[in-house]
């Protein structure tokens, strides 16, 4: 809901609640608005101790009032009330594109939540120490009913979710005053990276509870989708922790790192064995904190033989706590006949209940030998020792930057059409004869000649008719078959001797005449054009 | 004389990556990250650049930037496992936990794994085989039409689908520490909220806000300068003026 009322002045500014009364552990808006002006940055508020103030985003408005156009900046707070109690928010003051401008104080007031809903942080008992994983839990009652809860575990320098450990959530309920409460737990493992005084945020629950249907409302085909719910936010209170450095005083040379709880058992698959034979030793570590990146030392002695396997660490939740085991496995090969005795392995550690470090032993593990010596060696070299242990995961990171020479810029495909330049032209020239317009197809006409004349009369016409227009043509240098009687006077002095043969070879083609003469009168004037 | 100062005063981009790489070298991985800036202000795009600068930025413990620079290189080159593998680390990191979001065209979906230059390079090198084909159909036995012209379309796909990649930027990274995703551009019911690195789709902007959408269908709007696009052309965002409360 927009809060602000458009009471317009020049270049104010106003700080707005949502509401005036809050419970505690609810969340509203508190709005800061800047009319007619601007800031470079969103303003800060202080808050009093007991409320929480988180910027949540700022937007632009525009209105007209009273024919005037007017812009207001405002800026959006989440407000959450920590403890009951009356507070007063401001005043604030900013520095703004017009100078100085003030928003007046306003008041609030935080009730006490109903004791049956309350959102609680806990992280066990004892001292913290640097890079120890402890267990924050979040823990919520309500007899109201709930629809979903989202949970946010606090986020702050100076700690980290813990990787190796999944959280866990749990529900359950119980009855109080005749009243069921439905309860739900986060267990959010968390390490703490540094030393120092530290302060961890409340986490945060947001909650959807189902709100009471009216009675006209009826579930639609029985499916109850429509139902009102009612959001809610609780916060639960910061933990201050103080967090200490691991003691330097007593730390042994062989301290594995592991703070918490620890036991150490070893186990082996058999105890009776011939030379050459393999027996696995399984050592097992259970503690109360990840275990993942723990080496243990390695097993030395005489008459045997030794490959490590890759451990195998696990970690989880259980029942609001971390259990955690880890399993090495090593392939002892004998090598000699006799008690070999598989010596103990030790692994300190640091104990954060008692504050100091510690160490744990898995028993001495002894295996009765039988064979020769000599068959050890021929077992050595007959069988396969087992296979080679992997590298040691000591811990991840980032792959290293890039120092080779300077790359030029990455391919964008802007030269890509000169890949289609050589089909092009293939194609285009297979084309090109079929775009051409095509020459005339020459015909092959026998060659006519005064001296070969076709013997047949009207054949022989014909020859000294196509014969006479060639000549003429040529003369005139058009084509043949375009010749008109009409040219024949462009001759000049052959004109009329042309005119008189034009006239005896129609009159011999459509006339019947005899062509008897005509044909040295053709050969006559052929030549005298030539 | 003006070109000897501006020779000092700017330095060419082999320069650039040296010096960064000595920054980076003794620690000072702001300087580093500001050399491999300029860089990329200097218009030389390339993957090493975005990975080096993302790896300098984590380095910073500015996790939203680097996992955008490495975004960015991963669109440059899609199959560079360091790429990859640097961005799984983050992804780890990230309080939200999304699927990667993939901003390769629907109908070319094979350009999740090609840069846009290697998408342009095969699709005419496709199209110029089907060309070469045509334009030798007579000397060649049967009837190489149908294969030259399906290598032709084929190519149109793969070239048209490169294209059309390289004008989308619809893939961002939430740049702040928690963002606020609301139903309306003002106002509107707050929907939900993300967080430093998240990976989102980018669709329409409006007065400086922009709608989101997640892998798993939820949209929303956000304020655009809480994002960073994934086209590696896109001006770098300074991480140092984003800090911001979001």
């Amino acid at each position: 809901m927009l809060l602000w009322i458009a009471t317009v002045q020049a270049a104010s500014l106003q700080l707005q609640l949502e509401r005036r009364e809050l419970v505690e552990g609810q969340t509203m808006t508190a709005q800061l608005v800047l009319t007619d002006a601007t800031v470079a940055a969103p303003p800060e508020i202080s808050v009093p101790d007991g409320l929480q103030l988180r910027f949540a985003g700022q937007k632009v408005s525009s209105f007209i009032n009273n024919f005037r156009s007017s812009q207001a900046l405002i800026f959006s707070y989440e407000l959450v009330a920590l403890r009951p109690g009356s507070y007063t928010l401001g005043p604030v003051q900013v520095e703004s594109s017009v100078g100085k401008l003030k928003a007046a104080a306003v008041s609030l007031q935080v009730s006490a939540r109903s004791s049956s809903e309350r959102l609680v942080a806990t992280l066990g008992e004892g001292d913290s120490y640097e890079g120890q994983v402890r267990v924050y839990q979040l823990h919520f009652e309500t007899a109201r009913p709930l629809v979903d809860a989202v949970w946010s575990p606090p986020e702050a320098p100076g700690f980290s979710p813990e990787a190796a450990v999944e959280p866990m959530q749990a529900k359950d309920s119980r009855v109080d005053g005749g009243t069921t409460l439905a309860i739900h737990d986060l267990y959010f493992p968390i390490r703490f990276a540094a030393a120092g005084k530290r302060v961890v945020p409340g986490g945060v629950l947001q909650a959807r509870f189902a709100l009471a249907r009216s009675r006209q409302r009826q579930p639609f085909f029985g499916l109850d989708r429509f139902g009102d719910v009612q959001e809610e936010i609780f916060s639960a209170e910061p933990l201050p922790v103080v967090v200490k450095a691991l003691p330097t005083e007593g730390r042994p040379a062989d301290f594995s790192g592991f703070i918490g709880q620890l036991s150490l058992s070893a186990v082996a698959s058999a105890t009776q064995l011939s030379v050459g034979d393999t027996v696995t030793i399984q050592l097992n570590l259970s503690g109360n904190a990840p275990l993942a990146g723990i080496k243990l030392p390695a097993l030395q002695g005489s008459g045997f033989k030794v490959y490590d396997d890759q451990p195998v660490a696990e970690a989880k939740l259980v029942a609001g706590q971390i259990v955690a085991t880890a399993s090495y496995k090593r392939a002892v090969v004998a090598q000699q006949p006799g008690t070999l005795e598989i010596p103990s392995v030790s692994l300190s550690y640091f104990d954060p209940i008692t504050g100091a470090y510690q160490n744990v032993r898995s028993a001495p593990i002894l295996l009765n030998v039988s064979g020769t010596a000599s068959s050890a060696q021929v077992a050595s070299f007959a069988e396969k020792p087992p296979a080679a242990t992997e590298v040691d995961v000591l811990g991840e990171d980032i792959l290293p930057l890039r120092t080779a020479t300077l790359p030029s810029a990455s391919p964008t495909g802007s030269w890509a059409w000169i890949l289609l330049i050589p089909g092009a032209g293939l194609l285009l020239a297979e084309l090109l004869p079929h775009l051409r317009p095509r020459p005339r197809e020459v015909v092959a006409t026998p060659t006519l000649s005064l001296d070969n004349l076709p013997a047949q009369p009207e054949a022989r016409l014909a020859a000294l008719d196509l014969i006479f227009r060639q000549a003429i043509a040529r003369r005139l240098g058009t084509p043949e078959e375009n010749l008109r009687r009409e040219q024949l006077g462009a001759l000049g002095e052959h004109a009329a001797a042309a005119e008189q043969v034009y006239r005896a070879l129609e009159a011999a083609r459509y006339r019947g005449d005899s062509p008897d003469g005509l044909e040295a009168s053709v050969r006559r004037i052929v030549e005298q054009l030539q | 004389m003006i070109l000897l100062l501006c020779s000092l005063l700017y330095a060419s981009p082999a320069e650039s990556w040296t010096q960064a790489a000595e920054a980076a070298a003794r620690g000072d991985y702001g300087a580093a990250a500001t050399q491999y800036r300029e860089l990329l202000q200097q218009n030389v795009i390339h993957e090493d650049i975005y990975y080096n600068l993302g790896n300098s930025l984590y380095r910073q413990n500015q996790l939203g930037e680097a996992v955008l620079a490495w975004r960015r290189a991963a669109v440059l080159a899609p199959r560079d496992p360091d790429i990859q593998a640097n961005l799984a680390f983050a992804r780890r990191k990230l309080r939200d936990d999304l699927a990667p979001v993939d901003n390769s065209p629907w109908f070319a979906p094979w350009q999740s794994f090609l840069s846009v230059g290697e998408g342009c390079y095969l699709g005419a090198a496709l199209m110029g085989a089907g060309l070469v084909i045509l334009g030798l159909r007579r000397r060649l036995p049967g009837s190489p039409e149908a294969p030259a012209a399906l290598l032709f379309a084929l190519g149109t796909l793969v070239w048209g689908g490169a294209l059309l990649q390289d004008r989308r930027s619809d893939a961002g990274v939430v740049l702040a520490e928690e963002v606020s995703v609301s139903s309306e551009l003002s106002g509107g019911v707050e929907l939900f909220r993300l967080h430093l690195g998240a990976e989102v789709e980018l669709g329409e902007r409006v007065g400086g806000y922009c709608l989101i959408r997640l892998p798993d269908g939820r949209k929303g709007w956000v304020l655009e300068d809480k994002l960073g696009s994934v086209d590696p052309r896109a001006p770098f965002p300074a991480g140092a003026n984003r800090a911001a409360p979001g």
